[in-house]
């Protein structure tokens, strides 16, 4: 298995940086509580041991109290100073003995005195009690004895050690003193003033063995402990003398004696008379809580202790037991948790394998998919059916195609650079030149950004001497050019057809317009010429006729005044006959303007213009709505006023003549307006000849007319792009329609 | 001083014996000088040529046909406008030509009148009756300036 990553790795350290700093934690809080709880157990215990040595001194205290009670009352029965003074009067009287000894069994029966030894005023051993008892006195003892004669006090010696060394004696030392005076016991038992003359009669040593019952009321300890005990010192010189058998040591009753200056020793301290904390280091070295006491009226101090070990032993236990679970736990967990990162790492890096895996089998297929593309792409180019070729940047045709050589015919082998490329399909330097410098140009624009190789057509010469118009181009790919030739030359002779041709065309299109224009100005300047030249003998002709018959009417005969009238009324008819041919062909020629005309407004003035011709006439206009239509205001008013001219002129013998102008339902792509009459009408049949020019169907006597109107419409109409047609019945009217195309607005 | 005549410019013998005889009706006659062409137009104008001993006097009209030799009506008339002398002489054109552009042109020269002339010779009578009776009648001229 493989290193976690960094990133893994960071996180690792990060939780044993956690771990380690909450271990640390509990163990430091754990800690403090192990030590505020010593501290209690410490303060609890001294407690207890300052009850306890209260206790025990309490005791001793009363213990001794009740001892010299004892011995108080031996000194103050004045009955055993007689006997003793009796022993020594008479040392050897058995009776006297056994007084006394019988005094001895009342007063000591049942005491705890061990024995007690009478010695005269001489310190010389008379008796021992009980009988058969050790006989010997140490010598503190006899110096007590001695000082309790002189000052007929009771002594109390301290504690001692035996002649043999094996027991620790406590003395009480009872003078015996008869008193002379009076037989006042009580002032016996005063102490009255020696000197007085009384009579010792000797001392009474009264031996308290201290095993008996002061060493094992120090020594037993009231509650169930191991290492806890009391003990008794006292001071020797510069000495700590241990009293007592202690527990930890056997035979250092009396015996064992430590350095009064031991700083930390609780017997040397409380005898030094230093305040005892409670901590301190005993006789054999070992750390002990110790409660420090003085027993009042003896040099003694108590000391009860206990073993710190002991006393912590129970909160060790349960720090260990508290603290083996806590590092259990942190342990299990640790454990855990690393047992879970390690299957996640795991788990993980196999993840990871398995997509490594896939990708590699995707990167292998993806790399055979692209291969196969390759050789397709390659297979496309070499056959592709225009010739292409590859430069790579140093101008090698790296790659041509098929076509390439078949249509120019020059191979790998002929044109392996550029250079041989100008060489021979360029053949003319002039042209070679001029080709060399547009290539460049198309390749440093698309070089500037543009890619695409600009297409310029070239004269390319082929291997076999063929000339071809090819178009050349390409795209740049990086500093590498792909260049594709196409083969114009059809195209380009095409084109130059085409060009030659339309070439033609215009000039035979300008020579047209040219020959219609002249022909425009010839027609112009007939029109012209006829207007006037025509004209002229005309008026003259009417004019003269007309002089003639002002001059010679009245002399000439009637026939003659109607050859007269005759040649004016046929000059009126040319002159009219000019006019209109002449507007005719002015409408061919002027230019159309096209407005948007209100065709209503257009009738009111044409009827208008016509006011000559309906003067005195009875005539029944109806104007229906009419539209608005796109088309040259004069030319359309031609229109109306011909065909209404038309309608009133055919309506003449009609009273009142009817005539109706109106717009008829075309479809939407023209209007078509009618004017109807109820006149003479028309024959069908010859409909077709009414819009001829000078087309007439009624003769010249019936209705005056040229035939020229309706071609005129038909001319202006036509123009227009519509269309016109008449209906008509013999007698029964005739309507005219004609169309123009709606252009929308 | 100045008498009333009008100038008649026509080049038409025919013409000319109409028009006179139309003028004739109406006793017009008389006050009608005629100019054959537009060079005596000119030189009647100009009181010069031919006309160099006419009485002085500024006709107080120009009848002036525009089809004419030499120089036609459209030339007259603009030399007429042309000139600060007989600028304010009222010109009529009066010709059969009824073409586009003759009556623009004429126009835009400043011609105070175009008559058509009628082939009716009843018409035609009674148009030059108005026209003479009009512009020799009727019409007010302003003083005209002195004649070098």
């Amino acid at each position: 298995m493989s290193a976690p990553p960094p990133a893994e790795r960071r996180e690792a350290w990060g939780f044993l940086l956690v771990f380690v700093f909450l271990a640390a934690g509990i163990a430091l809080g754990g800690l403090r509580y192990f030590q505020h709880r010593q501290a209690d157990a410490r303060s609890s215990a001294h407690t207890e041991l300052e009850t306890i040595a209260d206790l025990k001194i309490q005791q001793i205290v009363n213990w001794r109290k009740e001892r010299l009670t004892d011995a108080n009352l031996i000194l103050g029965n004045p009955s055993l100073a007689l006997e003793a003074l009796n022993i020594l009067d008479q040392p050897e009287s058995a009776r006297t003995m056994q007084m006394f000894t019988g005094w001895l069994d009342l007063l000591l029966q049942g005491s705890p005195f061990e024995r007690a030894l009478l010695l005269d005023d001489k310190l010389n051993l008379r008796l021992v009690y009980p009988e058969g008892a050790s006989r010997a006195l140490t010598e503190d003892a006899r110096r007590s004895a001695e000082e309790a004669l002189r000052t007929q006090q009771l002594v109390v010696t301290d504690l001692h050690g035996s002649e043999n060394g094996r027991q620790v004696y406590l003395d009480f030392v009872v003078p015996l003193v008869v008193r002379r005076v009076g037989t006042n016991d009580n002032a016996l038992a005063a102490g009255l003033d020696p000197s007085r003359a009384d009579r010792s009669a000797g001392v009474l040593v009264l031996k308290l063995n201290a095993h008996d019952f002061l060493f094992p009321l120090v020594q037993t300890w009231p509650t169930a402990s191991s290492t806890a005990e009391t003990l008794l010192v006292r001071r020797e010189g510069q000495e700590v003398l241990y009293l007592n058998e202690l527990r930890h040591q056997p035979g250092t009753a009396m015996n064992l004696r430590r350095p009064l200056s031991g700083a930390r020793l609780p017997a040397a301290m409380g005898l030094r008379g230093e305040k005892v904390l409670g901590e301190g280091v005993d006789y054999r070295g070992v750390r002990v809580v110790a409660a420090v006491r003085p027993v009042p009226d003896t040099p003694w101090v108590m000391v009860a202790k206990v073993d710190e070990a002991e006393l912590y032993a129970p909160l060790r236990r349960e720090a260990l037991a508290v603290g083996t679970v806590i590092l259990a736990l942190l342990l299990a967990s640790a454990l855990a948790v690393t047992l879970l990162w390690r299957q996640h790492n795991e788990r993980f890096l196999q993840a990871q394998l398995a997509v490594e895996r896939e990708q590699r089998a995707t990167a292998e297929r993806a790399e055979l998919t692209l291969r196969e593309a390759e050789a397709r792409i390659r297979k496309m180019l070499v056959m592709a059916p225009v010739p292409m070729c590859h430069l790579n940047r140093d101008g090698m045709l790296a790659f041509r195609n098929e076509r390439f050589v078949q249509v120019f015919g020059y191979t790998v082998e002929d044109v392996p650079t550029l250079a041989e490329w100008w060489q021979l399909a360029f053949p003319d330097p002039q042209y070679r030149q001029w080709a060399i410098e547009r290539w460049d140009e198309a390749v440093r624009h698309a070089a500037a950004g543009e890619r695409d190789i600009a297409a310029v057509d070239y004269k390319v010469t082929c291997n076999n001497g063929d000339e071809r118009m090819v178009e050349i181009s390409g795209i740049m790919l990086g500093e590498e050019l792909l260049v594709t030739f196409i083969d114009v030359t059809e195209r380009k002779l095409a084109q130059e057809t085409m060009r030659k041709f339309n070439g033609e065309l215009e000039l035979r299109v300008r020579q047209r317009t040219a020959e219609l224009e002249a022909s425009m100005k010839e027609l112009d300047a007939f029109a012209y010429s006829v207007s006037h030249d025509l004209r002229a003998p005309l008026r003259h002709v009417s004019g003269f006729a007309e002089l003639l018959r002002a001059s010679a009417g009245p002399r000439l005969p009637d026939q003659s005044r109607h050859y007269l009238e005759e040649i004016t009324g046929s000059a009126t008819q040319m002159g009219r006959l000019i006019d209109d041919l002449l507007r005719f062909s002015r409408m061919g020629r002027t230019e159309l303007r096209q407005e948007r005309l209100e065709l209503a407004g257009l009738v009111e003035e044409s009827i208008q213009q016509l006011g000559s011709e309906i003067n005195g006439r009875n005539i029944l206009w109806k104007k229906n709505p009419l539209p608005a239509v796109q088309a040259d205001p004069a030319l359309l008013r031609q229109v109306l006023v011909n065909l209404l001219a038309n309608a009133i002129k055919y309506t003449r013998p009609r009273d009142p003549a009817m005539i109706e102008i109106g717009c008829a339902s075309g479809n939407g792509q023209e209007t078509v307006i009618f004017v109807r009459d109820n006149g003479v009408g028309f024959d069908m049949q010859y409909g077709d000849k009414l819009f001829g020019v000078f087309q007439r169907l009624h003769a010249e006597e019936e209705f005056e007319g040229t035939g020229v109107g309706l071609a005129n419409v038909r001319r202006i109409i036509a123009r227009h792009g519509g269309r016109t047609w008449a209906e008509g019945k013999v007698n029964e009217g005739a309507t005219f329609y004609f169309s123009l195309p709606s252009h929308q607005p | 001083m100045t008498l009333k005549r009008m100038l008649l410019v026509e080049d038409n013998d025919r013409d000319l014996e109409l028009t006179l005889a139309a003028l004739e009706e109406f006793h017009l006659a008389n006050a009608v000088d005629v100019a054959r062409d537009g060079v005596e137009a000119l030189d009647y104008l100009y009181v010069r040529g031919q006309f160099a001993d006419r009485p002085p006097g500024q006709p107080i009209v120009v009848l002036l046909d525009i089809k004419m030799p030499r120089l036609n009506g459209r030339e007259v008339l603009r030399r007429i406008k042309a000139d600060p002398q007989f600028k304010h002489l009222p010109v009529v054109m009066f010709t059969s030509s009824r073409e586009e552009p003759d009556l623009a042109e004429c126009y835009l020269l400043g011609v105070n009148a175009y008559v058509v002339k009628p082939v009716d010779f009843l018409q035609f009578a009674a148009a030059v009756k108005q026209v003479g009776a009009f512009w020799g009648l009727l019409n007010e001229l302003p003083s005209p300036p002195e004649l070098p």
